[in-house]
C-alpha cells in the first residue's frame, strides 16, 4: 500500500447518529446515541466509553450494521473492497466483510443450541479458508488461551456459565484474525483471572496488528490495551443531531 | 369375393351388412387413428370405440382394427396364446370371415394380416405384413399412477421416473425386475409404451421389425402403433439387463425346438409337466419339417 | 435493495413483480390488497392476491429467509419458484454456472425469463438445479416407497441408470442425514418425523442441485429434533456451498440459518435485509411488530 493510505484511519466515523422510530408507539423517535465522530488508525485499539445507556453497543451495531445508520458515515478501508461506506454498502458485500475481514463479539451468546463449542468457535474458519482439522486445532488454542478446560470442547455452551459463554464469543470472533475487531464488553461476566487471559490475547492480536473498537469502562481495558479514548456525549433532549444536521447540511438520508 | 360383389345383393345374402360389419365413418375414423398412431410412434391415440358384438375385454380393440384395415382379398389368421384353434381365435375368425369374406389361413408367412392375444408369432414377419395385438390395458404406467390425466401429464413431458422407480424398488426387494408380461419398452426414444400382455420373451421382437404393429385397445379406447424399423428398447438398467424367460433346458415335446416359446402343461393325472410351443402352427411346421427331414430321399430343410 | 454489478456479485436467483392470483382478478386488485389493506382478497371481485410485486434475489452460497405468518404469501412463493404452480404475473431468472448441471438441463436460459418456458422445461431446471423440502414429509416423500428409493426417485429423473451406484449414493446420503442405513430399504411410513424430514433433505441433496427450498420444515417437529435438523441443514449448506431459501415463521429458525431475510405480509414484501439488522432494527412496522411478538 501507498504510504498516503496507511497514515489514513482503518475506520473512520462521521458525524455517525442513530434513531429508531418504534410504529407501535405511534411513530414514537427513540434516539440511539448522539452524533459519534472518532478515527481509529491501523492496528490500534479505541475504547468507547460513556455511562450506562447512552449508545456505544449502538455505536458498535451501526459499523456493523446490524442497525442501520441515520445518518452519517462509517468509512472503512477494506482489502477487499477498498475505500468504503459501511453504512451505504450493499448487503451482500457487508456479508462478505463480516465472513472475511470484521469481527464483532457480543456480551450475548446466540447460537443453535446442540453444536459443540468447538464446533462454534471453529466455524469462522470453515468457510473453505482453511482445513477443517486446522480450523479446529486453532480453535482449540484460543479456547486454551483463554482458560476454557479441553473437557468442555465438546460441550454444549448453552449449558456453560456466563463468564464461559462469554469466552466463546470472543474465541469465536478472533479465530479468523479479522482485520478489524469490535467488541461490546468483552470482560463484564469474567473472573481476574479469565480478564487477564482476554487482555492478554487481545495485546496479542493488536500487536500483530488488528484493529479494535472495543465499549468497556474497565480500567485495566482502557489502560493496557486501548490507545485512545472516545466519550460518546449525552444525548440531546430537544431536536436531535440528525435532524439539525439534515436542516443546516441537507445531507441526505443513509438507510 | 371383390368389394362389388359383396354389395351385390344376389350374390351375397349378408349384402345388407356394411362390409366388415362397421359403418365406413368408423372405418375412417380409426383408420385416420391408425395413421396418426403410426406417425407418432407408441403414443396411445384415443378414438371412439363401436359396438361389437362381443363384450368388452375380449378383443373389441383388435377387432376394430382388423376390421377398419381388411379388405375382401386379404388373408387373415387370428390366434389366442399362439393358438388358431383356441375358442376365441375361431370365433373371431369366423366372424371377420363372415363380414368381409377374407380367407383364412393358420399360416403366419401366408397370412397378410395377423390379429393375436398376447402373444407375437414366432415366425418373422415381412414388410407389408401387419400384426394386430389386443389390449387390455394400453396404459404402461397405470401401475404405478391411477389418475388418468396424470398418466397423460406424464407423457406429454417425458416424466417418467415413477416407472423407473418401480423397476428400481423391484430390484432391491427381489434382485430383478419380476414383470413378467407387459413388460415396459421406450418406443422411438421418446414414450414408454406397454407391448400388451405378451411374454417377455416377444419383447424383443419389436425392435427394427420388418412388419407393422398394431395395437388396439377397445374398453379402453386407445390406437398405438409400432411402424417398421422403429427402435424399441426394453426398459433395463446398466447393472441388470433385461432378459428373457428361462425354461430350463426344457425343449418342446411335439417338435424339439429349444429356441420358442414353451407352455406348461399338466400331461395327465399323474401331474406330470409336458412342454408344448405356444405357437401351435410353428410347431406344426416344425414337425412336419422333422418329418420331411427324416424321410431319405428329401433334402436337408433348413427349418427356421 | 443495493445491487452491485461485479461479475461475481450476481444474485443465482432473481424474481421481477412476481404475482399470483385466484380468481378472475380486476382493475384495483393490487391496490385493494396487500400489507397496508392487510387483506389478501379484493373486495370488489374477491380474487384471492396470494402474492404480489415480489422482487427478491438470491447470492451465491448464502442463505436467504423468508418469514412471515399465515396469508403472507411465503409458501406461495416458494411454490411459484419450484414451478409447482405457474404465476399469474412477474419474471423469475436463474443463473446456473455449474457445467455438469448446464449440460443436463441441456439448453442455456441464463438472463431469461423462466415464466414462459414450456412444464418440460421447467421439470428439467428443477430436476437437475433445485431441491426442496416441504414441511409435510408425505408432499415430498412417496410413504410406500423405500427411504433409498425415494432418494433414488431423483437420481431416477437426473438419468441415473444403475442400480448398484443409486444404492451406493442413497446410502451416503442417508448417512449424512443420520439416518441409519439399516433403514435403507424400509419405508419412511414407519419413520419418526424428525427422520421423515432428514430423508427429504436427503432426497433433495441428491442429485448436488445448485438451490435448495426449505419450507417450513422444521414446524411441527420436537424441539430437540428441531435442533438436530436446523443444524444439518446448517452444515450441509455450508459443505456443498449451495444457495438456499428457507421459509419459516419462527424467528429463531431465521436467525440461526439465515444471512439475509424478507419479511412478507399479505402476500408483499414489507421488508429485507440482512438477518440480524432485521431482528434487532426492524425498519417496518409490521416486522416490528413480529419481532416484538417473539417468544
Amino acid at each position: 500500500m501507498s504510504r498516503s493510505l496507511e497514515t489514513q484511519p482503518l475506520l473512520s466515523v462521521n458525524r455517525l447518529c442513530k434513531h429508531f422510530i418504534v410504529h407501535n408507539r405511534d411513530g414514537k423517535k427513540i434516539e440511539g446515541f448522539a452524533k459519534a465522530s472518532f478515527d481509529v488508525p491501523k492496528g490500534s485499539v479505541l475504547a468507547l466509553s460513556g455511562s450506562s445507556g447512552i449508545g456505544k453497543s449502538s455505536v458498535l451495531k451501526c459499523i456493523y450494521r446490524t442497525y442501520l445508520p441515520s445518518n452519517g458515515s462509517v468509512v472503512y478501508r477494506s482489502r477487499m473492497y477498498g475505500t468504503v461506506d459501511l453504512a451505504a454498502l450493499s448487503e451482500y458485500r457487508i456479508l462478505q466483510l463480516r465472513a472475511f475481514e470484521i469481527g464483532y463479539a457480543t456480551q450475548f451468546l446466540k447460537i443453535l443450541p446442540r453444536v459443540p463449542a468447538l464446533e462454534v468457535v471453529a466455524e469462522p474458519l470453515l468457510d473453505g479458508k482453511t482445513s477443517p482439522a486446522r480450523a479446529r486445532t486453532e480453535a482449540r488454542r484460543i479456547l486454551g488461551r483463554l482458560n476454557i478446560p479441553a473437557a468442555l470442547f465438546d460441550a454444549y455452551p448453552v449449558t456453560f456459565s456466563g463468564g464461559e459463554q462469554q469466552r466463546i464469543n470472543i474465541a469465536r470472533a478472533v479465530v479468523a484474525r479479522p482485520r478489524l475487531l469490535l467488541l461490546d464488553e468483552p470482560i463484564a461476566s469474567l473472573d481476574e483471572a479469565s480478564i487477564d487471559a482476554v487482555i492478554d490475547l487481545l495485546s496479542e492480536l493488536r500487536d500483530l496488528g488488528t484493529t479494535m473498537v472495543i465499549v468497556s469502562h474497565n480500567s485495566k481495558i482502557l489502560k493496557s490495551l486501548a490507545n485512545q479514548v472516545y466519550r460518546l456525549p449525552a444525548k440531546p433532549n430537544q431536536i436531535t443531531p440528525c435532524e439539525a444536521d439534515r436542516l443546516d447540511a441537507g445531507a441526505s438520508h443513509a438507510g | 369375393m371383390n368389394l362389388k360383389d359383396w354389395k351385390d345383393k344376389s350374390k351375397n345374402e349378408n349384402a345388407h351388412y356394411s362390409f366388415a360389419f362397421i359403418d365406413e365413418g368408423a372405418k375412417r375414423e380409426i383408420r385416420r387413428k391408425i395413421l396418426k398412431a403410426i406417425a407418432i410412434p407408441g403414443y396411445q391415440v384415443p378414438f371412439g370405440s363401436r359396438d361389437m358384438p362381443l363384450a368388452r375385454g375380449w378383443g373389441t380393440g383388435g377387432i376394430q382394427v382388423t376390421l377398419a384395415l381388411i379388405g375382401p382379398d386379404e388373408i387373415l389368421k387370428v390366434i389366442d396364446q399362439g393358438a388358431d384353434d383356441s375358442v376365441n381365435a375361431v370365433n373371431i375368425k369366423k366372424f371377420v370371415s363372415k363380414v368381409t369374406g377374407a380367407k383364412l389361413t393358420e399360416d403366419t408367412l401366408e397370412a397378410t394380416l395377423v390379429q393375436t392375444r398376447h402373444r407375437i408369432p414366432e415366425e418373422h414377419m415381412r414388410e407389408g405384413q401387419i400384426l394386430v395385438l389386443q389390449v387390455p390395458i394400453p396404459e404402461a404406467l397405470r401401475d404405478v399412477e391411477a389418475s388418468e390425466r396424470e398418466t397423460r401429464r406424464m407423457h406429454a413431458e417425458a416424466d417418467y421416473s415413477a416407472i423407473w422407480l418401480h423397476l428400481y424398488e423391484n430390484i432391491v426387494r427381489f434382485k430383478e425386475i419380476t414383470i413378467g408380461s407387459r413388460y415396459p419398452v421406450m418406443v422411438n426414444h421418446r414414450y414408454i409404451m406397454d407391448p400388451s400382455p405378451i411374454p417377455r420373451w416377444d419383447n424383443p421382437k419389436l425392435h427394427m421389425s420388418a412388419n407393422l404393429y398394431l395395437f388396439g385397445a377397445g374398453r379402453e379406447k386407445r390406437i398405438y402403433a409400432i411402424p417398421p424399423y422403429t427402435s424399441v428398447v426394453c426398459l433395463e438398467f446398466e447393472d441388470h439387463r433385461f432378459r428373457v424367460e428361462d425354461f430350463g433346458g426344457a425343449v418342446c415335446q411335439r417338435c424339439g425346438s429349444a429356441a420358442t416359446f414353451l407352455d406348461e402343461m399338466i400331461a395327465d393325472n399323474s401331474g406330470r409337466r409336458r412342454f408344448v410351443c405356444s405357437d401351435t402352427s410353428f410347431c406344426t411346421k416344425q414337425v412336419e419339417l422333422n418329418a420331411n427331414r427324416e424321410h431319405p430321399l428329401r433334402a436337408a430343410g433348413t427349418g427356421d | 435493495m443495493r445491487i452491485e454489478n461485479t461479475r461475481y456479485e450476481q444474485p443465482v436467483l432473481a424474481t421481477r413483480g412476481l404475482a399470483k392470483r385466484y380468481g378472475r382478478g380486476c382493475p384495483s386488485c393490487y391496490a385493494l390488497t396487500g400489507a397496508d389493506a392487510v387483506s389478501n382478497v379484493c373486495p370488489r371481485c374477491r380474487t384471492v392476491i396470494a402474492c404480489q410485486g415480489v422482487s427478491i434475489d438470491l447470492y451465491p452460497k448464502e442463505v436467504l429467509g423468508i418469514v412471515g405468518e399465515s396469508g403472507s404469501g411465503k409458501s406461495t412463493l416458494i411454490r411459484l419458484l419450484h414451478f409447482d404452480i405457474e404465476p399469474s404475473e412477474g419474471e423469475f431468472y436463474l443463473r446456473i454456472e455449474d457445467k455438469a448441471t448446464k449440460k443436463n438441463i441441456g439448453t442455456d436460459f441464463n438472463g431469461r425469463n423462466l415464466v414462459p418456458l414450456s412444464p418440460y422445461q421447467k421439470r428439467q431446471i428443477r430436476n437437475f438445479a433445485m431441491g426442496i423440502v416441504y414441511q409435510h414429509p408425505h408432499l415430498g416423500l412417496r410413504m410406500n416407497i423405500s427411504a433409498g428409493g425415494n432418494v433414488a426417485e431423483r437420481l431416477l429423473m437426473a438419468n441415473w441408470r444403475n442400480v448398484a451406484d443409486m444404492r451406493e449414493r442413497a446410502g451416503e446420503l442417508l448417512q449424512k442425514t443420520e439416518v441409519p442405513v439399516s433403514r435403507l430399504d424400509e419405508a419412511p411410513r414407519n419413520f419418526s418425523g424428525g427422520m421423515q424430514q432428514r430423508v427429504q433433505i436427503a432426497k433433495a441433496m441428491s442429485n448436488r442441485p445448485m438451490l435448495l427450498l426449505f419450507d417450513e420444515v422444521t414446524t411441527g417437529l420436537d424441539v430437540s429434533v428441531q435442533a438436530r435438523v436446523l443444524d444439518l441443514i446448517r452444515r450441509l449448506q455450508k459443505e456443498l456451498n449451495v444457495s438456499a431459501i428457507v421459509v419459516s415463521h419462527d424467528l429463531g429458525v431465521i436467525r440461526m440459518l439465515t444471512s439475509r431475510t424478507i419479511v412478507m405480509k399479505n402476500g408483499e414484501v414489507v421488508e429485507s435485509g440482512i438477518t440480524d439488522q432485521v431482528l434487532e432494527d426492524p425498519q417496518h412496522s409490521y416486522t416490528q411488530l413480529l419481532v416484538s411478538s417473539a417468544l
